[in-house]
């Protein structure tokens, strides 16, 4: 029984330690999310799978001729995380990609046009298209060889070759197989125009069509748009004139307007001038057999009459402020600057705010117009477009400005007492607002210290208040006056400001004096206290103290007991005054505390106590002169001198006590 | 000298040394103000004079043209959760970052219906070295505009349930979520792009996500576009000091909680009665001190 209790044991602290380890290795063992990696110790890992499954998708945009995908697509190809020595790859299949893309696209366009042109019996102009197909074609086929080239680089670089499955080798041959049905889809448009081309040769060797010569005339030469203008020519085959045919009228090679010839092949017509603002237009004239002329004869294009075209152009400057604010109108300047004077009664403009329209209206050629900025209006630089749409011979302009959108911060203008009592109140009153008017029915906290009150501004930003003053430990000082604005207008700001004053604490300032005055009057009889226990230690008799040795260079002074009397009036008036100075010099120690130490001179002695005796230093300085004298000099004293010695040592004496 | 003042002066010296380095030796933990190696945002607090919050009470009155930047790696209680409320829908910013945090608890109070997946975002192609570290080319126009071409994020999450219009970041077209945690794709993994970051009005204020809080540390931030994108989303007209960071929702080691706990020392006792006080304290013990000295010299 112990036995299996002791397995089982063992096997639970296994169980235990191992589980301990788990719950500590966790997040090494990646059983927890990882938050962040340090990107400069970070492992470099490069995907071919990612990177060969990149190129499959590109192709497939390729396939769906879907250009602008496609360019979408390879454009990030730089910020691709790729091996070294497989940028210039890379590069080359994004490069080449997008090309193919474009060309695809060109190419099948073409090939429709084509159709249609040889419908049209345009043998010269199918000709001319055919060939640029096929330029394209190889230039194509070219490009398709390059992203098969870089596609087999990778291939190699990731040993995707190597292998003969996986999904690295999967995702290879899936590029290769994108490769080869852009392939396929080339050699059908190949053999859509190796068909075409046979249909062209057809018309080339069939020598009973006749072909046809198309003249053009048109006038005038010159036209502001809108204009009408004349055109006319004739249409003739093989010198005989062909009568009811239908002539068709090409600007910028599409057809435009259309005319049908009379008996002598002799066609005309008026077109007015499209609203197209470019300088020049070319005008053809275009014959293509129809109905029972299919067959008989060729299309003819008319020689290109190049027709110049007029409009008014003109450049537009704005002025916007520099600053608006949401909510708020903001006045838009501008000056249309047509170069000549013929000018339009009035012109619509649209103003835009970014891409949000604000407003249309009829301006002159220079205006002033007022827009709303909505109140949620993001704060920043935005930009203000106007735009005038084209008006007849008036081409279209349009101009931008960066206007700044802010919130005005409110100012506030308060009267405020420079001191406050405590206990009181005092009374606030002024006024916010800003450069863009009053601030109006906000609400506004003002607290100081814990005394806290709310109110609301009036309608022209003006509030009045009274602020009881709260108790507070601070018996003088400054302190601070929080106000809060929360504005209602969208077009101001919050504000958070504050103002200092001077606050006097009656209480605090009248406990404090109360408690000097207590420790005042406590320190003085403390003071007499000690006087009077310093004034009982002095020695009843007439003993003078004998002078001890003290020690060279010590620190401590032992302080000599006093001697029992002053001065004795039978001795000498010398005797008498050291007698006198020694009793007061120790008075003083005892009092002060003040040390004489060895090397101290009486006059050093005299400023070390100076400060602690007060009124009374003036006498100890007279007398220590006079000790000086004395001890340092031949000057005998006399009996006077003994008794003024005697008189400043009672002063000195008096004013200890006092 | 007696034991108890050779013991009271070594407690003292430890106080001392123990206080000296706390406050000097700089923190290691991630996401800390005080770290200036590769996992703090020393640098983004300095750059954008951004204030440390310990608390959510700290929060301004008036939060108008101020942003608050929380990461979201510790629970929320209610309190926390209406003061950001608060906060947002009386004109403030919030940017709110979390890949695998509880930010999606902040979404829910805030009645958003954008959330974090919570899995790992993973491109192996678009990336910095590996695929965790995701780079960013899709950007909203306005974004474009301001001149934000790439970002790098890592280990970071993907955004769900965001309207297109709210959308300003997307992963690319190779990116996917790696729900089984094998580190590769396989077919039952939704593909990107996935939206990365989204921004939305509330009230008077915005609440910008980013599924990548990793783009503020020191060794992120000027990783390619990173500090334009962070300048956007903070606000590229905020002047210093309107940054606010929230702390109180890292997780912090002692050495950043006692280095915490110091600061609000410090700050306790630069008021004028504490500092009054601790004179006076000063004041006796040297006088007690020097008194008792002079007299037993006596």
């Amino acid at each position: 029984m112990r036995n299996i209790i002791n397995h089982l044991s063992k096997r639970l602290a296994l169980v235990a330690i191992v589980a301990v380890l788990v719950f500590c290795a966790s997040p090494v063992l990646g059983l927890e999310p990882v938050s962040q990696e340090d990107p400069e110790a970070a492992e470099l890992v490069f995907s071919g799978i990612s990177l060969l499954r990149y190129y499959s998708s590109s192709l497939d945009s390729v396939l769906k001729k879907d250009a602008e995908e496609t360019e979408a697509k390879l454009q990030k190809a730089p910020f691709a995380n790729i091996p070294e020595c497989l940028m210039e790859a890379t590069g080359n299949f994004a490069a080449k990609g997008m090309d193919i893309s474009r060309l695809v696209v060109n190419i099948d366009e073409n090939l429709g046009i084509l159709g249609e042109l040889l419908a049209q019996s345009r043998l010269e102009e199918s000709l001319e298209l055919a060939s640029e197909i096929s330029d394209k074609l190889t230039q194509a086929y070219g490009d398709l060889d390059g992203i098969e080239d870089a596609t087999e680089v990778t291939g190699e670089e990731f040993r995707a070759t190597a292998r003969s499955r996986g999904d690295l080798r999967r995702s290879y041959d899936e590029v290769l197989d994108r490769i080869e049905r852009i392939r396929e889809m080339l050699d059908l448009y190949k053999s859509l125009m190796a068909d075409t081309l046979l249909g062209i040769e057809e018309l080339q060797l069939a020598e009973d069509l006749q072909s046809t010569e198309l003249t053009l005339k048109v006038e005038p030469m010159t036209a502001f748009v809108g204009d009408y203008i004349h055109f006319e020519g004739i249409l003739a085959s093989e010198g005989e004139c062909l009568a009811g045919r239908k002539v068709d009228i090409l600007l910028d090679g599409s057809q435009y307007a259309a005319s049908v010839t009379g008996a002598d092949g002799y066609y005309q017509g008026t077109l007015q001038l499209p609203y197209w603002y470019v300088y020049q237009v070319e005008v053809q004239a275009l014959y293509y057999p129809r109905d029972e002329d299919i067959g008989v004869y060729l299309s003819s294009l008319s020689p290109e009459v190049e027709l110049e075209v007029l409009f008014y152009e003109a450049e537009l400057e704005l002025t916007v402020e520099e600053e608006a604010y949401p909510g708020q109108e903001t006045t838009i300047g501008g000056e249309f600057d047509y170069g000549q004077p013929l000018l339009p009664g009035g012109r619509k403009v649209e103003i835009y705010l970014g891409s949000d329209f604000l407003v249309e209206a009829i301006v002159q050629e220079t205006f002033e117009q007022k827009i709303l900025i909505a109140p949620e209006t993001e704060i920043g630089y935005h930009t203000i477009t106007v735009s005038a749409p084209p008006m007849g011979r008036y081409a279209p302009v349009t101009a931008s400005a960066y206007v700044k959108i802010t919130r005005a911060t409110p100012i506030v203008d308060m009267d405020l007492p420079r001191i406050a009592m405590i206990p009181g109140s005092i009374a606030l009153n002024g006024r916010i607002y800003s450069e863009v008017g009053p601030v109006s029915g906000a609400p506004i906290k003002i607290s100081m210290g814990k005394s806290q009150i709310n109110l609301v501004s009036s309608e022209e930003g003006t509030f009045d208040a009274r602020v009881k003053m709260a108790m507070e430990l601070s018996p003088i000082g400054s302190q601070d006056i929080q106000i809060q604005v929360i504005p209602r207008e969208p077009w101001h700001a919050m504000l958070s400001t504050s103002r200092s004053i001077v606050v006097v604490n009656m209480v605090s300032s009248g406990g404090i004096l109360a408690i000097l005055i207590v420790l005042g009057v406590l320190a003085r009889g403390r003071l007499g206290r000690r006087r009077k226990v310093v004034l009982s230690r002095m020695p009843a008799g007439g003993v003078i103290a004998q002078p001890q040795l003290a020690q060279a260079y010590g620190d401590s002074v032992v302080i000599p007991i006093l001697a029992a009397e002053k001065s004795e009036s039978k001795h000498e008036p010398r005797s008498r005054i050291l007698n006198l100075y020694r009793w007061t010099v120790r008075l003083i120690q005892a009092i002060t505390n003040v040390i004489v130490r060895p090397q101290q001179t009486l006059r050093e002695f005299f400023r070390e106590s100076r400060m602690s005796l007060g009124p009374s230093a003036r006498f100890f300085e007279q007398l220590t002169r006079m000790v000086e004298r004395l001890l340092y000099s031949n000057y005998q004293p006399t009996e006077e001198d003994a008794v003024k010695s005697e008189q400043l040592s009672h002063n000195i004496e008096e004013g200890i006590k006092r | 000298m007696k034991t108890s003042d050779v013991l009271l002066a070594v407690a003292a010296l430890i106080i001392v040394i123990s206080l000296v380095c706390i406050w000097l030796y700089p923190s290691v933990q991630d996401f800390m103000a005080a770290n200036r190696l590769w996992n703090g945002i020393r640098n983004l607090s300095s750059e954008f004079d951004a204030a440390n919050l310990d608390s959510l009470d700290e929060l301004p009155e008036l939060p108008q043209e101020k942003t608050l930047v929380a990461i979201s790696y510790l629970p929320y209680e209610d309190e926390d959760l209406s003061k950001m409320r608060n906060f947002v829908t009386q004109g403030g910013t919030l940017l709110l970052m979390d890949d695998y945090g509880y930010g999606n608890s902040v979404l829910e109070y805030l009645g958003l219906n954008a959330r974090f997946t919570g899995e790992s975002l993973l491109d192996p192609l678009f990336c910095y070295k590996n695929q965790w570290m995701p780079k960013i080319t899709d950007f909203s126009p306005e974004l474009e505009e301001s001149g934000i071409k790439v970002m790098v994020l890592n280990h970071a999450t993907s955004l769900t349930d965001v309207g297109e219009s709210n959308v300003i970041a997307w992963s690319s077209g190779s990116s996917f979520l790696d729900l089984d945690e094998d580190e590769s794709w396989g077919e039952e993994e939704p593909k990107g792009p996935f939206p990365v970051a989204a921004k939305f009005k509330l009230g008077k204020g915005t609440v910008t996500l980013v599924s990548d809080p990793s783009i503020m540390i020191n060794s992120m931030m000027r990783k390619d576009d990173n500090y334009s994108f962070i300048k956007y989303l903070i606000g590229p007209e905020l002047e210093p000091g309107q940054t606010l960071t929230d702390r109180s929702h890292l997780p912090k080691d002692p050495r950043d909680e006692s280095r915490i706990a110091l600061t609000s020392l410090r700050k306790f006792f630069s008021l004028p009665y504490p500092l009054l006080g601790l004179t006076a304290v000063v004041f006796i013990v040297v006088s007690r001190y020097t008194l008792k000295k002079r007299l037993f010299k006596m």
